[in-house]
């Protein structure tokens, strides 16, 4: 017994010996550590400017894209990116007014690599009547081509596709594997650490009945882990539409390669109401722990503006918000089999999901919508264009031509979405330090992200609690940010004192674009009573103008002279900085609140249209708009 | 007469008659040349016996063998025939493996090629762009607004100039007082076009001003220049090989088809009116 117990003794005090061997002295180890240094610049670790990027683009291997036309393949569009000019499908020299920091490729994964086949006549593809249907139909050109095309979405979304081209082109599959290949060496080879940061992704196409729950999904790791697993599919028996399927991949490829990834949705718009649920899942699941837990796991980012709508706020949800109603999407599903009612409403748009994240972590204790916000082209012609005078348009068909205007994006017989509804939207900003994959990929993962509709629109959004006034007067506003707040994406440290939290918001138009209206906070929270709130308070505006009687703010104006497409910043203000403190605030309620930029008006990309090709718009077109930034929320949990 | 309802009645009826039509409209020498010759050879067994070896991984028998051998006479037979009565015009399979056997042979090609350092050295200078690094430039700036007036800039300037910190003059804002060593083009997408040119011949470390940006006047320390340099070929040859090889694949391609291309003339329908 005495033997036993001296052993224990030596057991557990030897790692004390051991620690006690590593503690320096008191005066030994003030010396190690430097004094602040004299300048304010040195040791800086946090970013300087925001990196540009575009999270969400297709290349002519997307099954869609090269149906119906697009020629160009991952290399054309890193180029691009880069700010290379390249010649768009349709014969179109093209180039970016400013190039690209990073961006993520998302090639459709259903038979990926079908399209180029289809397009060269590969004897596989011929093999098959449909196959060889289509490629005569593709050859054939024009009205021709276009049916094709509609003919292979519509199988692909029937799931009816012949079986032999589905083998051919699924995981296990040779054709299916060197395309993966492809995109992931073509990324690598344009990857330039510091300079260009190109992500291996992907996008996993759920579109069960035309409900759109896609994903876009990126990776942190390079070749040597990407190229250990193919990417998932949706179409069975080699993949399923429901979002479990995708989480079981992430899981297996953390796993198996020891590598980072992350999903994002987009266009809950599209999903008449399964984007964000609240009981029941689309695929027939429940709400639970497991699904809020896998959902704040692997998706802690939202692509919340793009060209199929800005899907921030719809004014049926946001009524006291007169700015809501921008490039809203609502007339149904992706293919327009099922029209929008008012009740699906809640159940797409990012703020509601923000609003339904507090009322499930009061349930859960996860918040499953925690997410931060980003903005993507999701261009189908391997061009990034989210400018309005540069837009080259959706897909092939859509890129600038007298008549694009006109033509339907999807037409059914219950309704369309018309040609000129398109958005020229939209960018991804990033708070990095450095432009790596893992210096932006981390900055995603804490959310320290925001959208834009296309202007390189600066944000700095910092919530604390002992802001003060004259921490707008130093020139190091992100210094005071980051010191003495967190920033955009991030929970509200703990409430000292018993003040209401305050904001620290700083906004800087785009150096080439217009001026900024208004900055905006907008709050939304759960009551005492279990209600889910919002409110937007204007924070900060240009031109002195005076809040009037019902505390509104006039409109700035609009300079856009319609006949030459042009405006000019006579007014708006360059720059906006504000420090805001919450009037309403309620230390026992959850709360989140996020920054939105309104710019002064300008053309939208029709508009140029317009002018350049000297054509009439519809009637019902929109020629002018605000274009806008949305910050990552910075979140509130009441203390114990 | 029930044999007047057989389906195999009227595809022997179709045949003779289409095969009497063809006899009829082809060429009177051609159609009565006597026994061609077919000819399978030791070189064509082995091609057959690799093939079954590869798919069913073992050597075939004997009657295998003598099997394989019946289904390429077979083959040979059927396709002269085919091809005696034109059957191969106008298959789109047939043509578009024929064309893209073309292409892989210029492919190929390119592919097989390994180019002289002159070529690549020649290429890298046509696309210097591609490759170049760019220049770079690190600055400290304090931002003046819009509406400063020279007396303003001057007694700034003078400011700086005495040692102050930067940081307690000038305006506030959001452009970042100081930048490390930054591409010149990254410079100008955060201060607008044209803002680092006036960098650039600016004496270092010395405060000087006032510069234009996109947002308004700024007085300007440059730190460090780097100027743009274009690697040397070792430092970036793999790179250089395999682009070179993908342009000039792209391109024998298309020279290929241009030349060929000449040797005919070639009449197109006219274009459609309306284009859309």
């Amino acid at each position: 017994m005495f033997r036993i117990s001296a052993c224990l003794l030596t057991l557990v005090s030897f790692p004390i010996t051991l620690f006690a061997d590593a503690i320096p002295t008191k005066e030994a180890a003030e010396g190690t550590f430097a004094d602040r240094p004299f300048s304010p610049y040195a040791n800086r670790t946090f970013p300087e400017r925001p990196l540009w990027g575009d999270t969400h683009l297709h290349t002519g291997l997307s099954l869609d894209a090269g149906a119906f036309g697009n020629t160009l393949l991952p290399d054309d569009a890193w180029r691009f990116a880069k700010g290379e000019q390249v010649i768009s499908s349709t014969g179109q020299p093209v180039r970016l007014a400013r190039p690209l920091d990073w961006m993520v490729l998302t090639d459709h994964t259903d038979l990926m690599g079908f399209a180029p086949d289809l397009q060269a006549g590969k004897p596989g593809v011929l093999a098959d009547p449909k196959g060889l249907e289509w490629y005569e139909g593709y050859k054939a050109g024009g009205e021709d081509a276009a049916k094709a095309a509609f003919d292979i979405i519509t199988n692909f979304s029937q799931m009816t596709l012949p079986e032999v081209l589905l083998e051919s082109y699924s995981p296990g599959a040779d054709a299916f594997a060197f395309t993966w290949e492809q995109i992931v060496l073509a990324a690598e080879r344009h990857n330039d650490p510091g300079n260009f940061t190109a992500f291996i992704g992907f996008e996993w196409t759920s579109v069960p009945k035309g409900f759109n729950l896609h994903r876009n999904v990126m990776l942190r790791d390079g070749p040597i882990r990407a190229l250990q697993m193919v990417p998932p599919v949706t179409q069975p028996p080699y993949g399923d539409t429901d979002p479990k399927a995708l989480y079981a991949w992430l899981e297996e490829y953390q796993d198996k390669t020891g590598g980072r990834a992350v999903a994002f949705a987009h266009n809950g718009n599209l999903s008449n109401g399964w984007m964000f649920p609240t009981e029941d899942t689309y695929h027939g699941g429940k709400v639970d722990d497991e699904y809020v837990a896998n959902r704040a796991k692997w998706e802690p980012h939202y692509e919340v503006t793009q060209i199929k709508g800005d899907g921030e706020a719809h004014p049926y949800l946001s009524p006291d918000d007169p700015f809501a109603d921008y490039e809203n999407w609502d007339v149904g599903n992706l293919d327009i089999t099922e029209l929008k009612t008012d009740d699906m409403l809640a159940g797409e748009y990012a703020r509601e999901a923000l609003k339904r994240g507090l009322a499930l972590e009061e349930k859960f204790g996860v918040n499953p919508y925690k997410f931060g916000m980003g903005g993507a082209t999701d261009s189908h012609t391997s061009l990034a264009t989210a400018e309005e005078d540069n837009y080259f348009g959706k897909s092939v068909s859509a890129e600038p031509s007298p008549s694009r205007v006109q033509h339907p994006f999807v037409e059914s017989e219950l309704g369309a979405f018309d040609g000129h509804t398109l958005v020229a939207s939209g960018y991804t900003a990033v708070w990095a330090a450095e432009n790596t994959r893992s210096a932006i990929f981390d900055a995603f993962k804490r959310r320290e992200t925001y959208a834009t509709t296309g202007p390189r629109i600066g944000l700095r959004f910092f919530g604390g609690w002992d802001f003060a006034d004259d921490d707008l007067q130093t020139r190091l506003i992100a210094d005071v940010g980051y010191t003495k707040g967190v920033p955009m994406g991030s929970d509200l440290r703990p409430r000292e004192g018993d003040g209401a939290p305050k904001f620290l918001i700083g906004a800087l138009r785009d150096p080439i674009g217009a001026n900024l209206d208004r900055v905006q906070v907008v709050k939304g929270w759960l009551d005492a009573d279990g209600a889910l709130q919002e409110k937007v308070y204007d924070v900060a505006w240009s031109d002195d103008r005076a809040l009037d009687a019902d505390g509104n703010l006039p409109e700035v104006g609009n300079t856009v002279d319609l006949d030459t497409a042009s405006w000019t910043n006579s007014i708006g203000a360059s720059e906006l900085l504000t420090i805001w403190t919450d009037p309403d605030f309620d230390p026992n309620e959850r709360a989140f609140y996020y920054a939105r930029v309104l710019e002064i008006p300008t053309p939208r990309w029709v508009l140029y249209d317009k002018v350049r090709f000297g054509v009439d718009l519809p009637e019902e077109a929109q020629l002018t708009h605000q274009e806008r930034a949305y910050s990552s929320p910075i979140w509130f949990t009441p203390g114990e | 007469m029930r044999i007047l309802k057989e389906p195999l009645f009227h595809f022997i009826l179709i045949g003779i008659a289409i095969f009497g039509w063809f006899y009829l409209i082809s060429p009177k020498d051609d159609a009565t040349e006597p026994n061609e010759t077919i000819t399978i050879d030791q070189r064509d067994v082995e091609t057959l016996i690799a093939r079954f070896e590869a798919n069913w991984r073992r050597t075939p028998s004997t009657e295998e063998v003598e099997a394989l051998v019946d289904g390429l006479i077979r083959e040979k037979v059927l396709v002269r025939e085919a091809q005696k009565l034109g059957l191969d015009r106008g298959d789109p399979v047939i043509r578009t493996r024929l064309s893209q056997k073309m292409d892989f042979l210029t492919e190929a090609l390119a592919l097989s090629v390994t180019p002289e350092d002159d070529v690549l050295e020649a290429y890298l200078a046509e696309n210097t762009e591609r490759y170049a690094l760019p220049p770079q430039i690190a600055f400290d700036q304090v931002f003046l607004g819009n509406g400063a007036d020279t007396d303003e800039v001057k007694r700034v300037l003078a400011v700086l100039r005495s040692g102050d910190d930067p940081v307690a003059v000038g305006a506030a804002s959001l452009l970042p007082a100081s930048l490390p060593l930054t591409a010149t083009r990254v410079v100008d997408a955060t201060f607008g076009a044209g803002f680092s040119r006036n960098l650039r011949n600016m004496q270092h470390g010395q405060w000087v001003g006032p510069v234009q940006s996109g947002y308004g006047q700024h007085l300007v320390r440059v730190v460090e220049t780097t100027p743009g340099k274009v690697p040397a070929l070792e430092a970036i040859r793999e790179t250089i090989l395999q682009d070179w090889r993908r342009a000039t694949g792209a391109d024998l391609a298309r020279a290929q088809y241009e030349s060929l291309a000449e040797q005919y003339d070639i009449v197109r329908p006219p274009k459609s009116g309306a284009g859309e």
